[in-house]
């Protein structure tokens, strides 16, 4: 069964319609249920929230620096792993992602290292775990041959496809995107498709509007079903903060602080064995200026509460068996750490920590920046280098 | 009447929702709120969130509006009439000014990098600035139009970086960028 959703979001304003009370022609207040409509637009405004509220799971942009050249890597012109990330996957609506990605052809501007080769073309994979299997695959092998392009996006190729994610498991799940030897991606954005044909028979959370009945109070069946649908969308549909990923850093890691592209790098030989902000080594302490990213959390914890929980995760490595390796994410708040224990023996992963709290009474646009997130790396004699990191905010 | 959506999510109990029992008029306000507060803010997504890193940096002796960075199309439900964008800004050298712009599209930008040109934008887009005149780091926030034709009905919407130094010796960076839809 499908079930009708209507792109336009409206205020869902039920006051007038779910009054439990009516005065008679005798001026008596007499109790009611609230009328039937009430159901009818709240399980609408439900199915419009859960087929039009897709989750942005990953960004990655490649800026214009340095007087228009843009810092390929090198090794963007082999067939390797490029962009690390991971999700959530709780969320019922999101059976599909869309790739969208902005790229150029391989000569651009000034003269760089890979010319265009005949035939070069870009395709995206994903897979499903760190360097594990093919499970989505984006290929609409644009091909180029030979082309120079000078100072014009009109050069530029914009294509999205979809890619399937399959079934919900409440699993985080590992994504690699490679570029197969064509062209140089400047963005990529991945975001779910909105489930705007909700179907039973795919499992999408939904309400049946046709359960609220005129002319008879308003009965738990409906009530019940709207319910679910709203928990289940609440406490599960949750932004993801903040993510980062270097390019081609797994295969070509750099060591040296404070890194680039390949990685965010920490090195106890050059940054000692403080705490060091990962975007500028000269700030060893949070403040409201110092570099981070802005969680948007106003008014997004539960009830009475403030805490908006956030889970970090990290994808990184260092350089030596022993001694601390650690990152630090950090709000006005509160702060979580995790230590990178992988050192090239055994299988690189993600690690992942709790107890980052944002805090819903701050405003989004507020000044003090208390939700910003300022991310601290810290070694204890060796080297680190960290390839990728997301935060995604929880339920709780 | 009024619909709320600064209040946060709270369960709704099911205590009074067994089956064909007549309810509480609390049970649908309750929900109806939850649906405006998840909408507006717990379940809203971020249009873009970029950690800068390496930062991201305006271009050398140039004092023309350049661009730094194109991005790809991201959905945005219906509902929506602006972005709430927040920049973590430096000026790294020189003692001018560094204006950063966002623009925002209905359409991808296809014009010249080295001296933007709103004409390859849509007919509809806005462009919004944070100027940046500290030698310290700084966080600030701003506001941005959404172009009028994703207002009606929500759709994809195409953003543009770009920065214009005040003179040929001033330069700047930025370390993170965050654009979260609003309503205003």
């Amino acid at each position: 069964m499908r079930f009708h959703v209507n792109p336009y979001w409206v205020n869902t304003d039920i006051e007038a319609l779910a009054m439990n009370w009516v005065v008679d022609q005798d001026g008596i207040d007499r109790r009611q249920g609230c009328r039937a409509q009430a159901g009818t637009v709240m399980a609408q405004a439900a199915n419009n929230f859960a087929g039009t509220h897709p989750r942005s799971l990953f960004w990655f942009t490649l800026p214009f620096l340095a007087n228009g050249a843009c810092d390929w890597p090198a090794h963007t012109n082999a067939s390797v792993d490029m962009l690390e990330f991971l999700w959530d996957r709780t969320y019922k609506q999101g059976r599909e992602a869309t790739l969208s990605t902005i790229s150029m052809p391989r000569k651009f501007v000034n003269a760089i290292a890979n010319p265009p080769g005949v035939n070069s073309f870009l395709e995206l994979d994903w897979s499903g775990t760190y360097g594990g299997a093919l499970h989505g695959h984006a290929n609409t092998q644009i091909y180029a041959a030979g082309m120079d392009s000078a100072n014009y996006f009109t050069d530029s190729y914009g294509f999205s496809d979809a890619v399937n994610i399959g079934n919900p498991t409440g699993l985080v799940e590992f994504g690699t995107i490679i570029n197969h030897a064509g062209f140089h991606v400047v963005d990529l954005a991945i975001q779910e498709d909105a489930a705007i044909g909700l179907d039973d028979a795919l499992n999408h959370t939904h309400a049946d509007p046709t359960l609220a009945k005129p002319g008879r109070f308003v009965l738990a069946d409906i009530a019940e079903q709207v319910r679910v649908a709203v928990h289940e969308l609440r406490s599960t549909n949750l932004p993801v903060v903040f993510c980062w990923s270097s390019m081609g850093g797994v295969a070509n890691p750099d060591w040296a602080s404070p890194g680039s592209l390949r990685g965010m790098a920490v090195n106890a030989a050059v940054d000692g064995t403080n705490w060091v902000n990962l975007l500028d080594h000269t700030i060893s302490a949070r403040n409201s200026a110092t570099p981070g990213t802005t969680g948007y959390a106003q008014y997004a914890a539960l009830g009475l509460n403030t805490a908006v929980p956030v889970t970090c995760y990290v994808l990184g490595q260092r350089a030596v068996s022993s001694g601390d390796a650690q990152v630090r994410f950090e709000t006005e708040w509160s702060n979580a750490t995790v230590d990178l224990t992988y050192n090239g023996t055994g299988t690189l992963g993600w690690v992942g920590c709790t107890g980052l709290l944002m805090n819903s009474a701050t405003r989004d646009d507020d000044t003090d920046n208390g939700n910003k997130i300022d991310f601290f790396g810290h070694t204890d004699g060796c080297a680190m280098t960290i390839y990728a990191m997301v935060g995604i905010t929880q339920y709780g | 009447m009024a619909s709320h959506s600064d209040r946060q999510y709270q369960p709704v109990s099911n205590t009074e929702t067994g089956t064909d029992d007549a309810l509480s008029v609390r049970v649908y306000t309750e929900m109806a709120d939850a649906l405006n507060n998840a909408h507006f803010h717990s379940s809203c997504h971020k249009v873009r969130s970029a950690v800068c890193f390496p930062a991201w940096s305006s271009w050398d002796a140039y004092t023309s509006e350049h661009v730094i960075a194109v991005f790809s199309p991201v959905s945005i439900p219906d509902g929506f009439s602006d972005l709430l964008w927040t920049i973590g800004h430096q000026r790294t050298s020189g003692a001018g000014s560094i204006v950063w712009s966002l623009k925002s599209s209905a359409k991808r930008y296809t014009g010249t990098i080295e001296v933007f040109n709103g004409a390859y934008l849509s007919t509809d887009a806005w462009t919004n600035s944070i100027t940046s005149t500290a030698d310290a780091h700084e966080v600030e926030h701003s506001t941005l139009n959404l172009p009028a034709s994703l207002i009606a009905g929500g759709g994809d919407v195409h953003m543009v970086l770009t920065a214009q130094n005040s003179n040929g010796s001033t330069r700047g960076h930025i370390t993170s960028l965050d654009v979260k839809p609003v309503l205003s």
